[in-house]
Parts: structure tokens; C-alpha cells; sequence
């Protein structure tokens, strides 16, 4: 007898393997011919670039290593699984040691302050934000999500470059992290990893034994990220890093603990959502663009700087709302509309917040605009 | 991950051209898209928006697999949200490469949140574990768990 969890896999493998893929084939050189969907057009384009300019590349390698033996491609490569490995005599140097100190004597976060204690956050902390006209909507309501309380303060700051419309994530924390067996130093740093990519961001991290550091990035690449950590700076109040080299700009510098949030969320007569207003405190995981390659605009109203995307009629807006708070609307309409609304939200007393309905079970809190 | 496993890891992804990459992972990226969301044209569209940008920055990606899989995840979840939730006020109806006995269990998939499809589907199809898992999603393992268990508890009342 099978079990529940045995029946649904294989269910999901029998309804995803009977799914027909058409698999577009790449071209290999020469004009692309019209495909039949636009995306799949764009695949087909930037891949046959890729292929042009790799064999350019290649032809300029070949013509800039004329001492190199040509190749024959038509005969496949030989591959060496045993080479012999010579053996080699160690001669002891006579020159002096040198001085300069190894990582391992290095503390990479010296100058830090000691992290805040955690607080369980409240929710009643949270600002309390609308719009001035409810948005054309049917009805709307409050959600909030169970705060969240981690072990240890972390610092968060995060990094914006005009230059490349990107955004950098920079997390100190400054409690032991486990320590790989074998080090892997990077300047200061003990131990550096590139840990790959996940939702979209690549992660790569420093470590110490008294902390570590985490940049997470959607477009650097490891030698950047790199050549960044390996010369980061203690800014003087001892509470996060300076900003690196290039037109690097602070967004968001902040210790975080305990993370709280409260949304409201606009809908039409059907229930469709068509706007989303959300406020996060302790995290400034919404303060991120929502979808990466797109354009990235920065619009100030006063003192408030605000960050927007717009996505084939969807568009999203993220602020720092003071302190670790960052807010968010999410809009189904135009950037001109979203920006409009979004400088009319403004502070409002407790009475009027609490006129907004309270949505007491809220799902999985993905029934909003932008989830 | 020690510094030789590290480069041998790299080493390994880079042997693999991106056409290669392409032909051997297509296939199963529409089939996980398709997981995900339950409709071909999106399923499509992700899987071939991902590749896409893959393609100009492959040989920078360590893990192309992973990477691939976070894409389809990151795609799901932001360019082909909105079209599932319009989705939602429309009818459904199954594809029509459904077999006719998983009709019911493909509509009772098709009702879950995007957030419990996701865990359900990475959990059971893929095999990820809920540390894996709470990565893709940028959430807590427990916020997986309890994902899972009220997708579960929503696919056994009404397939029972």
C-alpha cells in the first residue's frame, strides 16, 4: 500500500511527463528564422549572439596565440586520466620571512560595536500608512504576519549603483559561524565562498571566527563581489561598512532583529486584488526590485525616495519608511498612476487605521498584488 | 565546500556548453514550470524567459542547474503571478495532455495558493528538501513546513 506522499509524486511525475515540450532548437549560425513566440524569439537571438561572439572570441584567441598547434576538430580531444607528476626537490630559502600577517591573525571586524539585543517586534510599532483616496477599490483590509524573532541582531545595509540599476545586500553578522574545514582566505577573511544562486540572486560569503559577511547580488559576479569584500572598510561609528569604490550609494542601513509586517490590500468587486500596501520592520527583504533587468526608477517626493518598477502593467514601489521599516505598493496600472498614489500615502492617526477592515486569516499572504 | 571540491564543481558545470545545457535541461524546465503553474503558454514563456538569460552569462554561472531551477521559481513567482491569479477568475480548464484520471488531482493543484503549489511541488516532484526549499522561497524552513502540511491537508480532503 502506498503511501499519501508516494501517490502524489507520482501523480505530479504523471501529470508533468504527459506535458508535450516543444523544444526549439538552437541555431547554430546564419539569420534566425521567425519563431512563433516572443520570448521564444529573444531566446533564439541572444543565443545566436552568444554563438557569434563566442566564435569570434575564439578566432581571436586562435590569431592571438599563433605559437599554440592548430587544432583538428574533427578529432576528439584525448583525455589524460593518469599523468605522471614528476617528482621535484625542495630547495629551503635563504631569503628573510615575511612580515605581513596571514588572515588567520587578522580580525576582519574589529572596530565593529557590539550588535543591539533582539526584540520580539510589535506590530502596533508599525506606521501606519494610506493613501488619501481608498483607490477605486471595492473594499480593503489589514493583514499581518506572525512576527518572526531570529537568535541575533544582524546589519543589514544595502547598496544602489545608478550606473549599473543594481542593488547590492550587505549582511554582517558578528556571531561565530561554523568554520569550513578547509580555509579559502580572502584578504582579511579567513574563508571566502561563492555559494551559488538562489531565487534569482547570487550569494557569495566572508567568514571570520567572529562573523561573517553575505552580499547577494543579482548581476555581480564573483571577482567583483571579490574584489569587494576583500576591501572592506569599518565605517567609523563601528556599525557597518563603507560604501566601496564606483557610484555606490547607501539605501538602507540598518540592524536587524525581529521581523513584523502588515499589508493592505485593495480589491475590486470580484475580490481581485489591485493594489497592495505593505510595511516590513526588521528586514529589508522588501526592499529589493522586484523584477531584475528591468528599469529601475528613482523618484523623490520631499524627503522620500522611492524606487519603482514597472512590469507589463504591474508595477511595484519600494521606500525606507524610517528605521528598519521599508514599505512597498504593489499597483496594477501605470507607473505615472502607482507614483501618484504613492505621494499622497501619508501617516494616519490610530482611529483611522482602525476603520480598515482586519483580515484575520490571511493565507499564505500571497493573495496580494505582489506576493 | 572545500577550495578542490569548489573547482572541481566548476570545472564540471563549464565542461557543458550552453547548447548542451539547453538540450539536456529544456524539457525539464517546462515540465517543472508546468508543475508550478498548470498552464503550458506560461510554463513556456518562464522556461524560455530563463534560459534566455542564462544564455548571455553562462560560463559566470556556477551552478547551472541550480541556477536554472531558481529562475523557474523566481519566474513563477513574479512575471507569471499576475497571469495566474487572472487565472483564477476564469474558467478552468485542464490541458488537454492531462490524463483523464489525474483531471481532478490537476484541478485540486490548480486551486492551491502559488505558495503551496510551489512547496508541494518542489518537495514531491523535485525531491528538494525543506532547507532547499525555504532558500528558493526566501523564507524560514518552518514557513515550508507549514506551507506543506496545509497544501497537504487542502489535497487530501478534497481527493479523498
Amino acid at each position: 500500500m502506498k503511501t499519501f506522499d508516494e501517490q502524489l509524486t507520482e501523480m505530479l511525475r504523471e501529470l508533468t511527463d504527459a506535458f508535450p515540450v516543444n523544444r526549439p532548437e538552437l541555431p547554430q549560425a546564419g539569420p534566425v528564422s521567425p519563431a512563433p513566440r516572443r520570448a521564444h524569439s529573444r531566446l533564439l537571438a541572444t543565443a545566436a549572439a552568444v554563438l557569434v561572439i563566442g566564435m569570434l572570441a575564439g578566432l581571436w584567441a586562435l590569431g592571438n596565440r599563433s605559437d599554440r598547434p592548430t587544432v583538428d576538430s574533427t578529432v576528439p580531444p584525448t583525455v589524460v586520466t593518469s599523468a605522471p607528476v614528476p617528482s621535484t626537490t625542495i630547495t629551503p630559502t635563504t631569503s628573510a620571512p615575511t612580515t605581513t600577517p596571514s588572515a588567520d591573525e587578522i580580525d576582519a571586524l574589529a572596530g565593529w560595536v557590539t550588535p543591539p539585543p533582539v526584540q520580539t517586534p510589535d506590530v502596533a510599532d508599525l506606521p501606519k500608512l494610506l493613501p488619501a483616496e481608498p483607490l477605486g477599490a471595492s473594499s480593503y483590509r489589514r493583514e499581518f504576519t506572525t512576527p518572526d524573532v531570529p537568535e541575533t541582531s544582524v546589519r543589514s545595509q544595502i547598496w544602489y549603483s545608478t550606473e549599473r540599476s543594481e542593488f547590492l545586500f550587505v549582511t554582517t553578522r558578528l556571531d561565530a559561524p561554523p568554520q569550513p574545514s578547509a580555509a579559502d582566505p580572502l584578504g582579511p577573511w579567513d574563508h571566502a565562498e561563492f555559494a551559488g544562486a538562489a531565487d534569482g540572486f547570487f550569494f557569495f560569503e566572508v567568514r571570520d571566527p567572529t562573523g561573517s559577511v553575505t552580499f547577494k547580488s543579482r548581476t555581480l559576479g564573483e571577482d567583483e563581489l571579490r574584489e569587494i569584500a576583500s576591501a572592506l572598510q569599518v565605517r567609523p561609528a563601528g556599525d557597518g561598512w563603507e560604501l566601496p569604490r564606483g557610484d555606490w550609494t547607501d539605501s538602507l542601513n540598518a540592524w536587524v532583529g525581529g521581523v513584523a509586517a502588515a499589508f493592505v490590500i485593495y480589491s475590486d468587486d470580484a475580490g481581485f486584488p489591485i493594489a497592495e500596501l505593505g510595511f516590513r520592520t526588521g528586514t529589508p527583504g522588501l526592499f529589493e526590485p522586484r523584477w531584475p533587468g528591468l528599469p529601475i526608477t528613482r523618484t523623490t517626493f520631499g524627503e522620500r525616495t522611492v524606487w519603482a518598477q514597472e512590469n507589463d502593467g504591474l508595477v511595484s514601489v519600494v521606500w525606507a519608511a524610517g528605521g528598519d521599516v521599508v514599505a512597498s505598493f504593489g499597483y496594477r496600472g501605470s507607473l505615472d498612476e502607482a507614483l501618484g498614489i504613492v505621494a499622497t500615502i501619508s501617516e494616519v492617526d490610530d482611529a483611522t487605521w482602525q476603520t480598515v477592515r482586519l483580515n484575520t486569516d490571511p493565507g499564505d499572504g500571497c493573495e496580494g498584488v505582489i506576493c | 565546500m572545500n577550495n578542490s571540491a569548489r573547482l572541481r564543481r566548476v570545472d564540471d558545470d563549464r565542461q557543458h556548453s550552453f547548447e548542451s545545457f539547453y538540450t539536456a535541461r529544456f524539457d525539464w524546465a517546462v515540465r517543472l514550470a508546468y508543475g508550478l503553474t498548470g498552464d503550458r503558454g506560461i510554463a513556456e514563456n518562464i522556461a524560455q524567459e530563463a534560459f534566455m538569460r542564462m544564455s548571455a552569462r553562462f560560463a559566470a554561472i556556477n551552478q547551472p542547474a541550480g541556477y536554472l531551477r531558481a529562475s523557474i521559481v523566481n519566474g513563477v513567482h513574479s512575471h507569471g503571478r499576475r497571469q495566474l491569479l487572472e487565472r483564477r477568475h476564469r474558467p478552468n480548464r485542464p490541458d488537454e495532455s492531462t490524463p483523464s484520471h489525474l483531471i481532478e488531482f490537476a484541478d485540486v493543484l490548480n486551486a492551491l495558493p502559488l505558495k503551496q503549489r510551489t512547496v508541494i511541488v518542489l518537495r514531491y516532484l523535485e525531491g528538494c528538501d525543506d532547507g532547499s526549499i525555504a532558500a528558493l522561497l526566501s523564507c524560514r524552513p518552518g514557513t515550508v513546513r507549514s506551507l506543506a502540511h496545509r497544501g497537504l491537508q487542502t489535497l487530501k480532503e478534497r481527493l479523498s
